[in-house]
């Protein structure tokens, strides 16, 4: 059991995944000044995002599945059925409503696009964990 | 008897010769009465009732030696007055309604016409004023409007006039919201012909600026059983210009009108819905091209300039690197814009086989949906395709997985492809929901049309089936006589 409290205090561990360079380039400079985040893995392809949310097994995986190689979305399946409890923040550019459905199914609810301005993207994982942190 | 009859025969027979040779004639020509003309049947009619009346008077004076000859033409004449008297009064008659079933089917066939010119208009702003006009037309009004009622079919919602000019229009201001008479129309559903809208007590009066107007006539448009709106003509001119009342036809007429009206404009609402369909679905098929290049550039420079801005306190030449480096990213995604736009990126199929075509799509199906998908090559050569056949066979595949991935809920899809000597064979079955085939039929989807289109380009043939294991299969057959003797020369 985590107490709310303590969910306040603690620092959300964070791995973020993006096959765009320039993005995932700067969304890491962003979010390291921030101090409620601490990055714990960078990905580049499905295959790292894999890696490193399995190594580090972070509180939170921000990550764009649709990434060039083809395999995000089969990855970010892998990722929800071994760990249920992390918290999944989908980041991309344009989702149609077919895959929107498919990521409710598998409990997906903090779907963002690019565009979202930085503090309201903060806001939305501070409240994609603290959603899923009152369940526990 | 004999003798006598001889004797008066000859000098009838003399007089009317020549009539009843002119009057024989149409007669000879036109043996059926009923499709005779009305001048025909008049001088047939005039020419029966002086041979009946001669032939009782003079008849009856040859076996009455009683009575004089004078006597007898006296007799003829008095009977032949009346009795052409007669004639003349009947056909006037017959003339009158005669010319009524001409202006009848004179209006009819501008109805026609009018329902004819509506037909061609798809625009819903375009199809209104054709309606507005063309009922003023045949009505013979000098105003005309049409009020499309709001969702709620309770106010005026759009007002499109005919007959007053821009300028009148602009001094007019607000369109009518149906508060006076046009709303009864509106709240009754029922026609309204009023001969002087003044004196109705119903009437609300004129805005300042508005032109004089005298009778009104008012049909409500609709579309099995909803109103889509209300057509009102004002001011009827006789032929000689000046105003009267709108006649009963004239209301039999616009309601007739207002039939054709509402299926020209529902037709046009549809087309609109169509269109606006069409452009969903393109938006989606864009979106998708975007994801990879574009969007993703244009967030990666705003995240940087955020950066910059924050930066330029404590480290202002960090801060002015970063702005030069969003610069430089914006002039690249300009580049990438352009190219989209050119070509809609021709090269994502262009100088590859169809065996690397296919995996370039596979990869894009799984980058972009959770479909497993499973390519199987049955013939260890391909037949050789020309570029162009390749590219357009990879849409064509490209299309039907698209539709797979947004409508089938399938989670499997196999493409198969095989050959015979002739012709190329290929298969794309999914394990979903199955393709409504009545939906080819119709001609819906934006996909399938396209998809057809291509097929037919290729000469080849494109069929969908729903087989009994469930889901869709598209079968493409592309015939391949035309490549093969290209190879042979």
């Amino acid at each position: 059991m985590v107490s709310t409290n303590e969910l306040k205090k603690r620092k959300i561990q964070l791995v973020l995944a993006d096959d765009h360079h320039v993005v995932r380039e700067q969304l890491e400079a962003r979010l390291r000044r921030e101090a409620d985040f601490e990055i714990v893995g960078v990905a580049s392809n499905s295959h790292e995002t894999w890696e490193e949310t399995q190594s580090k097994r972070p509180h939170m995986l921000l990550m764009d599945p649709l990434m060039r190689d083809g395999l995000g979305l089969a990855t970010l399946r892998q990722v929800r059925t071994h760990f249920p409890d992390l918290v999944i923040v989908v980041l991309t550019a344009y989702v149609d409503t077919a895959l929107n459905m498919q990521f409710r199914e598998m409990g997906i609810q903090s779907i963002l696009t690019k565009g979202i301005p930085s503090p309201d993207l903060l806001a939305q994982l501070h409240a994609a964990y603290s959603a899923v942190g009152f369940r526990i | 008897m004999i003798i006598n009859q001889q004797d008066f025969q000859q000098p009838i027979s003399i007089q009317w010769k020549a009539t009843i040779i002119r009057s024989i004639r149409p007669l000879r020509q036109n043996y059926n009465i009923a499709t005779m003309n009305t001048y025909s049947l008049k001088r047939l009619s005039l020419l029966l009732s002086a041979l009946c009346i001669g032939a009782v008077v003079f008849g009856f004076t040859a076996i009455n030696p009683v009575i004089s000859w004078a006597q007898a033409w006296l007799r003829f004449g008095i009977l032949l007055s009346a009795a052409v008297g007669f004639n003349l009064w009947l056909f006037r008659i017959i003339e009158q309604h005669e010319a009524e079933a001409q202006r009848r089917s004179e209006q009819l066939a501008a109805l026609h016409k009018a329902a004819l010119i509506l037909t061609k208009e798809v625009d819903l702003a375009t199809v209104l004023q054709r309606v507005v006009d063309e009922a003023r037309g045949l009505a013979e009004a000098q105003y005309g409007a049409v009020g499309v009622l709001n969702e709620d079919g309770n106010y005026i919602d759009q007002f499109i006039t005919s007959g007053i000019t821009t300028q009148q229009r602009a001094l007019l201001g607000q369109p009518p919201r149906g508060h006076g008479l046009l709303g009864v129309l509106i709240r009754t559903g029922e026609p309204i012909r009023i001969p002087s809208i003044s004196e109705d007590p119903r009437s609300v009066g004129f805005p300042p600026h508005h032109p004089p107007m005298r009778s009104l006539l008012g049909v409500p448009i609709s579309f099995q059983g909803e109103i889509l709106g209300d057509l009102y003509l004002t001011d009827k001119l006789s032929p000689a210009g000046k105003v009267t009342a709108f006649s009963e036809q004239d209301q039999q007429l616009l309601e007739m009108f207002a039939t054709q009206a509402a299926i020209a404009i529902k037709n046009a609402q549809f087309h609109r819905q169509s269109q606006q369909l069409t452009l969903l679905q393109e938006r989606d098929r864009f979106g998708m091209d975007l994801h990879d290049g574009v969007i993703q550039s244009i967030y990666g420079i705003g995240l940087m300039l955020e950066e910059a801005h924050d930066r330029f306190e404590t480290d202002a030449e960090g801060g002015k690197d970063l702005v030069s480096q969003a610069v430089e990213g914006l002039r690249r995604t300009i580049h990438d814009i352009r190219n989209y736009i050119l070509d809609l990126r021709p090269e994502r199929f262009q100088g590859r086989d169809l065996r690397e075509g296919l995996a370039e799509l596979a990869r894009e199906v799984r980058a972009h949906s959770f479909l497993s998908i499973d390519i199987q090559v049955a013939t260890e050569d391909l037949p050789r395709l020309s570029p162009e056949q390749t590219v357009e066979i990879l849409h064509i595949i490209r299309e039907a997985l698209t539709n797979v991935r947004k409508h089938a809920r399938a989670s499997q899809v196999d493409i198969h492809i095989g050959s015979r000597s002739d012709a190329l064979l290929l298969t794309i079955a999914d394990n979903g929901i199955g393709l409504d085939l009545g939906l080819i039929d119709k001609g819906a989807g934006h996909g399938l049309h396209n998809m057809q289109e291509r097929a037919q380009a290729l000469g080849g043939k494109l069929s969908f089936t729903n087989p009994e294991s469930g889901g869709t299969s598209v079968q493409l057959e592309i015939p391949l006589i035309l490549t093969s003797s290209l190879q042979n020369l």
